[in-house]
């Protein structure tokens, strides 16, 4: 049945995972071009200085801060705003399974498509700077993207619970809750600059909980 | 079980608007109900309560012995739901939702579904989306056929449907019925079609529910008489009794009543109505419905 | 169950956002920003000045007696800061306590250096340059390698990201050869070009010992400094200066601040509090300033509420300190209030330069704000689940605001 689901999903997101993995190749491949540039105008030396007291490798490419909050909003509208038009939710929710394992299972492997996104762009970027830069350089930039990852994943999940949830006005209030809770993600301006991570991991991890609490809104015949 | 669907005391509230008073009903196995209701009375809430998409204030609503809020997987695997516009994963071809639920149901029964869709003549990578409300129908049902379910739920089967594909959707369906013994209730706009198709309707009126029989029952039991006096305007009433309804339209008076002719007559007598004799007029289940829920 | 959890979840979200926004919005709509006074120390009449704003050119010159000055009149009593101004208006004394006053003698005999608590261990990429300091140019010339020091040390060439195998191994062998103990731990230097010579890096080992190393005429020269090593060293900030008194400057992990001396690198330590313990130097919450001058030197330690300056005569011997104080944060009437409101804060504000996520409970405040939420929450919203109650007990308002939002489905 969770392969089923999975399809599923797959069916709904496979042209968004093809769109995005393109974008992120794209990306990657004009940050080579960046850098290249940079390097050749600035100078190899004055290029690494820039980087290291500037932080301008992390104000050149926006894209890693963009792209995971593009793909996890992409993601959840993609997945649910079908559902919950026309309330075909309804049909998921009739489906023998229980609503619980349907929920975690439709937003998890959403969730997983978004982090083999995330996981391929840090790798991707990581490839890219190690070409130029020393390792303390792409270490920082590295450690940067976390937060940024954060963000993305907190979007694809509060989208998500907004979604599902079938009360406007709850809706709204969830909105700004998930701004805040976006925005904590993005209050670095240079290098590996946050400490305890580990408590935004953590908010970022209850995050899928609240999903199922929609579901249970739903199931209930809230207006 | 002896009953697939059975309702006690069930009462609804839209924030102070009570919609549902204490509404009892029981569903026996194999047959098909109708159900209707004029908008308002409660029959869309009834229907999300089956559905298991709204949980009553008070009162339970068992199907096939479980609460219709809190239906186990198990349970919902022999529950067929057709939703209000033929709900459909509207983002799948007709391969695909086909696949996607076949793993689901155990007992899948793929030729219903592909019977169907054969039928249709569409490609099998049509997608629902492109989809008339006519074909897409077909799909739904043939989904739930293919589902073999126990139990089949139709909500306004009949919206947007051209008078073919209606045609069309209850010969199949009766086809399908009556050949495995399957328990259906259904809900249509379209009142004809629950006539054609029905054994039992169930009637909502205001809040409750006004009666539910065999619609053969109905069309014998319940009459409409005609006579004509000017001067009785307002004077016979509807009760519990007699009298289920009264229409006056200058000085033609209707009246409806599960009673036969001589009682009606004997009840206009206490009324200080001396007649001698009633047309009594034939009517359709529209005709029914409304003599016994009133135009208004 | 999973719904209760759910449910509780999604307050909890609330909590966390209410906590982190609620309270800033508050202060930004109620705080008033605080006139605080700035100390300084007349070497002409050898007393403590100060000037306070009154926002919009509303200024009060003043000494701690009481007298009031006016501002060229308080220029006057300032040379040391003054002079450029003094000079222009035909005002700069021709000596003061034996010096000099030219414009030139005064800037050539003045340093001021000054630790913030972002300065202390910020988030930067541990790469650094070497400069060389007995280069043939007037400036100092910017090097077109980078190098690394921590197991070992290693040259980058940036060109090709490669390590300069000659460069590095020369220097590993002069760090070797004086005794260096690798991994290194610290690493610091005035890494810019804008300063009059370059002094290299500072470097603590792997046994604590200090290093000076340098690069002259393209050879490292590397010193054991002899600095004791039970020194609990913390940071090093490296300032040179013409006046070639001190390298720069240590902070340990006990506040304390010792000048790294041009005298075979002998230690001084400077005063970082005066008489009231209360406004000892704290390196993650104050700021500390060590303004030299031709006749004496001024220690100025600021923080939340207060601006200690401590004065130093040449030979180091403190005479004379005073604190001026203002109302601190937690005791103006916009945080006060805010602390009855709310049971706690969440920020990420961190003054060493971080983004850190974290707690600032009002406990005795904040418990008052808890009762009237509770009071709140039994008053006017009866029948809840009994662990609603154990929220706004924790959470205060934030968690009145979560359950009276997010309704409870049974």
């Amino acid at each position: 049945m969770l392969k089923a689901i999975l399809y599923k999903e797959w069916i709904k997101l496979r042209w968004a995972v093809i769109v995005i993995a393109a974008l992120t190749v794209l990306s990657l491949a004009y940050t080579i071009g960046m850098i290249n540039y940079y390097v050749e105008f600035q100078g190899a030396f004055q290029n690494w200085m820039y980087v290291i007291g500037k932080s301008l490798l992390l104000k050149n490419i926006v894209f890693v801060k963009v792209l995971p909050l593009i793909t996890g909003l992409a993601f959840a509208l993609i997945q649910f705003v079908p559902e919950m038009t026309n309330k075909r939710m309804r049909l998921s929710y009739h489906l023998p399974i229980s609503e619980k394992k349907l929920l975690i299972s439709s937003a998890g492997f959403g969730y997983m498509f978004l982090l083999a996104e995330i996981v391929f762009l840090f790798f991707g970027l990581w490839m890219v700077i190690s070409m130029t830069y020393p390792t303390e350089i792409v270490t920082k930039v590295l450690m940067s993207t976390i937060p940024w990852f954060l963000g993305g994943s907190a979007i694809y999940f509060m989208t998500a619970f907004i979604i599902l949830e079938p009360s406007w006005i709850y809706r709204i209030i969830y909105a700004v809750i998930s701004y805040g809770l976006i925005e904590l993600n993005f209050r670095a301006s240079t290098y590996d600059q946050y400490q305890n991570l580990w408590a935004l991991i953590l908010i970022v991890a209850v995050m899928p909980l609240t999903v199922m609490f929609a579901g249970h809104r739903f199931r209930r015949g809230t207006k | 079980m002896e009953h697939v669907i059975e309702c006690k005391n069930l009462t609804h509230y839209y924030g102070d608007k009570l919609v549902l008073n204490d509404l009892n009903l029981k569903v026996e196995k194999g047959r098909i109900f109708g159900i209707l209701g004029k908008n308002g009375m409660g029959k869309t809430t009834t229907i999300n309560i089956l559905m298991g998409f709204l949980r009553p204030t008070s009162g339970q609503c068992l199907v096939l012995g479980e609460e219709s809020h809190k239906l186990s997987p198990l349970t919902r695997q022999k529950i067929g739901l057709l939703h209000e516009g033929h709900l459909a994963y509207d983002f799948m071809t007709i391969k695909q939702v086909e696949n996607f639920y076949a793993r689901f149901f155990p007992n899948w029964k793929a030729d219903y579904y592909w019977d169907l869709m054969g039928k249709l003549g569409l490609k099998d990578n049509h997608k629902i989306k492109n989809m008339s409300c006519g074909q897409r129908s077909q799909v739904v049902l043939g989904l739930i056929f293919a589902q073999d379910p126990e139990l089949l739920i139709l909500d306004d089967y009949s919206m947007g449907l051209d008078p073919g594909y209606r045609a069309l959707f209850i010969d199949y369906l009766q086809e399908y019925v009556r050949e495995k013994n399957k328990t259906v209730f259904l809900t249509s706009h379209i009142i004809q079609d629950v006539e054609k198709v029905a054994d039992d309707t169930i009637i909502m009126g205001y809040q409750k529910l006004l009666l539910k029989m065999p619609l053969t029952t109905l069309k014998k039991d319940f009459h409409r008489f005609e006579f004509r006096n000017a001067n009785v305007n307002g004077v016979i009433k509807a009760d519990d009794n007699t009298i289920t309804n009264v229409e006056y339209y200058n000085d033609k008076i209707t009246l409806y009543s599960f009673k036969s002719e001589a009682d009606v007559i004997k009840h206009l007598k206490t009324l200080g109505i001396t007649i001698e004799k009633l047309t009594e007029i034939p009517m359709s289940l529209e005709e029914a419905f409304i003599g016994l829920t009133g135009k208004y | 169950m999973l719904n209760k959890i759910s449910r509780y979840t999604i307050i909890l979200l609330m909590v966390i956002v209410s906590a982190l926004y609620l309270p800033d919005f508050f202060s930004m709509l109620f705080d008033k920003k605080e006139n605080t006074p700035r100390l300084s120390y007349s070497s002409v009449i050898d007393e403590f000045v100060y000037t306070k704003y009154y926002g919009m050119g509303q200024i009060d010159y003043m000494d701690i007696k009481g007298n009031n000055y006016s501002e060229r009149e308080y220029y006057k009593l300032l040379p040391f800061m003054h002079y450029a101004n003094l000079e222009k208006w035909g005002e700069l004394p021709l000596t003061l306590k034996g010096f000099e006053m030219t414009s030139k003698n005064i800037r050539q005999n003045s340093q001021m250096v000054r630790i913030q608590p972002k300065d202390i261990d910020p988030p930067t990429v541990p790469l650094n340059i070497m400069f060389e300091a007995e280069g043939d140019y007037a400036s100092l010339q910017i090097p077109d390698d980078i190098f690394r020091i921590s197991n070992t040390i290693e040259f980058l060439d940036p060109a090709s990201n490669s390590v300069l195998e000659e460069k590095s191994h020369k220097f590993q062998e002069a760090m070797l050869a004086a005794g260096f103990t690798f991994p290194a731990k610290l690493a610091a230097a005035n890494q810019t070009n804008r300063k009059p010579f370059d002094e290299g890096y500072f470097i603590k080992d792997a046994t604590n010992k200090i290093f000076h190393l340098k690069m002259i005429k393209d050879e490292p020269v590397c010193v054991n400094t002899g600095i004791d090593t039970k020194l609990k060293v913390r940071q090093i900030f490296i300032s040179e200066n013409m006046r070639k008194e001190f390298y720069g400057w240590i902070l340990t992990e006990d506040n304390d601040l010792y000048l790294i001396t041009y005298d075979d690198y002998k230690l001084r330590q400077i005063p970082t509090g005066g008489n009231n313990a209360k406004y000892d130097y704290v390196a993650n919450e104050m700021t500390i300033r060590f303004y030299i001058y031709p006749v004496d030197k001024h220690i100025n330690i600021s923080g939340d509420g207060f601006s200690q300056l401590i004065i130093l005569n040449n030979d180091f011997k403190k005479i004379a300190e005073h604190v001026e104080t203002w109302t601190p944060y937690d005791k103006r009437p916009a945080p006060i209030v805010k602390s009855f409101l709310f049971p706690f804060e969440l920020s990420t504000y961190d003054p060493m330069q971080y983004v850190k996520l974290q707690m600032d409970i009002f406990w005795w405040h904040g418990l008052i704000g808890i009762a009237v939420s509770l009071l709140a929450l039994l008053l006017f919203s009866r029948k809840r689940p009994w662990f609603d109650y154990v929220v706004v007990l924790f959470t205060g308002v934030f968690g009145l605001i979560g359950v009276l939002l997010i309704k409870p489905e049974d």
